[in-house]
């Protein structure tokens, strides 16, 4: 009887997630348009487009760099900034409090904002670059640099995110064992690498996760920003997705390419908790 | 004018009262030519001459025919491909509508020695002699976008492309933008973007392009005359006092061709109450209420009577260039999309190769490549 209790939090599970998701599923190995009323199976003929494809591979790539990228740059930079927001100084408590702004920001206005101050003509970044006699840089118009421009941005919005974790973390750390290895007469430096890094890895883990789904998935930022150009250097798998099943009526091939995206998250979130729960036997 | 309200449909004696509280607004829909077209090919939307033509449902003053015929004809479409706009079903009715027309710097023309262009060709060797500095601040020939999306089509590329006699789709429904006239001037009009139109312009939306103009630092701006308010406002736009506008350019074959844009009310296929949807579409569309709304910023009304209404005439004759508006609606407007379901993904992928010229493909080969896929797109959508 008390199991029952679950039933309706259940079949609401099932309703509005597990329907939904399976559905998708079945429909990508179809040949569903919106622009038809009705559609057969094709079994995997969506897939084998995608992946015998240059545009699909190009979004794959797309997809990996950008998460690679984010995850390069976030990760150091929140932990050292956690660091320094651990310290007990003065104005601490405002620091911390204003270090989420962006992230309490909508990412599409982020990428507004940061698409108006990279412009190449008026942009502040190119009018502080040609106050050091540099040239115009195109951020998010050039070829090689579109992508790395983007990261930059989401750099802003969710270092904050690993900054809190990791802030959580160092602060879970008991102040015995850190005041012993000083005592052991351990430097700063061994004291973070031998004692502190490996006490905060499951948080750093935890953070890693978050931000690799969410930079695989990423959506509003491309979207607000170069749409996927310039050509396709930053159409990953999701801008692309939308591309095919909002602009091009092709709703198969937009689930396809989205469920080979679930495919992708699902088996890197795997891979991800077994080395949480080989950081926590070691631990 | 009055319309007459059949009783029925008003079961407390108040439509207002009526209409919100059956969501009538969910019923229609406001929407651009093109998607339009791939509503009614999806059967989303229904077509309206059934109710047009019903003199228990249309009001005999409607004056249907008082419409800009160019309007109701892009409006119009049969659903078959390789069929022109003009034909078939009314898929909407036109309620607003912009024509693109060339405005210019008139300060940065004398200062450069340059002549209105004619032609495209004195607009491209203008080019070169409007970029530079003039009186300390960089300036720029051409304002033109090149952002990754079917509205780069829509905002300076069709009348060039268009006069150039260029084309999407030739009457077979293949995707012609590879052809070599086509590669001749994707070439010369992304290098013309590249060395004299505005740095970041991969990435420039419409109103960007707008903010653009109306620094005051570009020369020619091929643009949709409905934004005339803003770049005339001397609180918004620093061109407001040097504007001067022109016909569009023409071709090397002395082909003039502008484009129109046209957003027009349609009726959900599904709905439960045509009727009421259908006087709501055609109350929006009265010429007195066309008159209201155009005195309220709806600068190109789609009645030929209200375009010329003296109150309008009037409240709109400060932002100029109602002449050279009216000669580009008469002769040389018409929408250039080839009517076809996946018009917005065409000029996805067809913009597409134009980033990629820009950055240095080969032309034929990126508009070769984008002419495969946009065929593959339509092949799958008309298909089953």
């Amino acid at each position: 009887m008390k199991k029952l209790i679950f039933l309706p939090a259940l079949l609401l599970l099932l309703g509005i997630v597990v329907y939904p998701w399976l559905t998708g599923i079945y429909q990508s190995f179809t040949n569903f348009h919106l622009a038809h009323s009705t559609y057969r199976f094709t079994g995997l003929q969506n897939y084998i487009r995608f992946f015998s494809s240059a545009q699909g591979l190009q979004m794959i790539r797309v997809t990996f760099l950008y998460t690679f990228l984010v995850i390069v740059i976030e990760l150091p930079l929140g932990i050292g900034v956690a660091l320094l927001l651990n310290k007990k100084i003065f104005g601490i408590n405002i620091l911390r409090t204003l270090l989420v702004i962006p992230l309490v920001m909508p990412p599409v206005v982020s990428g507004l904002m940061w698409k108006m101050m990279m412009r190449p003509g008026s942009g502040v970044f190119n009018y502080l670059l040609g106050l050091t006699g540099l040239p115009n840089f195109p951020w998010l118009t050039g070829k090689h640099s579109a992508l790395f421009s983007i990261a930059l941005i989401d750099t802003w919005i969710y270092t904050p995110f690993v900054v809190l974790i990791t802030l959580a973390g160092l602060q879970s750390v008991p102040s015995q064992v850190l005041d012993s290895a000083a005592v052991d007469g351990a430097s700063k430096l061994k004291v973070f690498l031998h004692v502190t890094l490996p006490l905060v890895t499951p948080h750093l883990i935890i953070a890693t996760i978050f931000r690799s789904i969410d930079s695989m998935r990423m959506f509003d930022l491309i979207y607000s920003t170069t749409r996927g150009g310039p050509g396709v250097c930053t159409m990953n798998i999701h801008m692309g997705s939308y591309l095919f099943g909002i602009k091009q009526l092709n709703m198969s091939y937009a689930l396809a390419s989205l469920t080979i995206l679930w495919v992708f998250v699902y088996a890197l979130i795997f891979s991800f908790f077994s080395l949480l729960r080989r950081s926590q036997q070691r631990l | 004018m009055s319309l007459v309200i059949p009783s029925k449909w008003l079961p407390d004696n108040n439509l207002q009262y009526f209409l919100i509280l059956k969501n009538l607004t969910f019923y229609f829909v406001q929407a651009y030519v093109i998607f339009q077209w791939q509503y009614s090919f999806a059967g989303w939307i229904q077509p309206l001459e059934k109710f047009l033509n019903d003199p228990t449902l249309t009001s005999p003053d409607y004056r249907f025919e008082d419409f800009y015929p160019g309007l109701v004809a892009s409006h119009s479409w049969s659903g078959q491909l390789g069929s022109p706009a003009g034909g078939g079903h009314l898929w909407g009715i036109p309620i607003q509508w912009e024509v693109h027309i060339l405005a210019y710097n008139r300060d940065l023309l004398d200062k450069a020695g340059v002549a209105v262009p004619q032609t495209l060709m004195e607009e491209f060797a203008a080019l070169p002699k409007l970029t530079g500095e003039f009186d300390g601040k960089k300036t720029y020939g051409l304002c033109a976008m090149l952002e990754r999306s079917w509205a780069t089509l829509d905002n300076s590329f069709w009348p060039p492309y268009a006069s150039w006699g260029c084309t999407d789709f030739n009457r077979d429904m293949k995707c012609v933008i590879d052809s070599p006239r086509s590669v001749e001037f994707c070439t010369k009009w992304v290098e013309a973007i590249r060395e004299y139109g505005p740095p970041g312009t991969l990435a420039m939306s419409w109103y960007e392009q707008l903010e653009a103009f109306c620094s005051g630092n570009y020369a020619f701006y091929s643009f949709p005359d409905s934004i005339r308010a803003i770049i005339t406002d001397p609180e918004k736009s620093n061109v407001a006092d040097n504007l001067g506008y022109a016909l569009v350019p023409q071709g090397p074959s002395y082909q003039r061709k502008s484009h129109v844009w046209s957003w027009g009310l349609s009726m959900n296929k599904e709905t439960k109450v045509p009727g009421p949807a259908w006087l709501f579409i055609q109350w929006s569309t009265l010429e007195d209420v066309l008159v209201k709304a155009a005195l309220l910023g709806n600068v190109d009304p789609p009645r030929q009577s209200v375009w010329l209404n003296p109150q309008v005439v009037e409240a709109t004759q400060e932002y100029g260039g109602r002449d050279v508006i009216q000669q580009t609606m008469e002769k040389y407007a018409q929408i250039r999309f080839t009517p076809n379901p996946v018009a917005p993904a065409m000029g996805d992928r067809f913009v597409q190769a134009l980033q990629e010229i820009y950055h240095g493909e080969d032309a034929q080969k990126a508009l070769s490549q984008a002419a495969r896929d946009i065929d593959q797109i339509l092949k799958e959508t008309v298909s089953r």
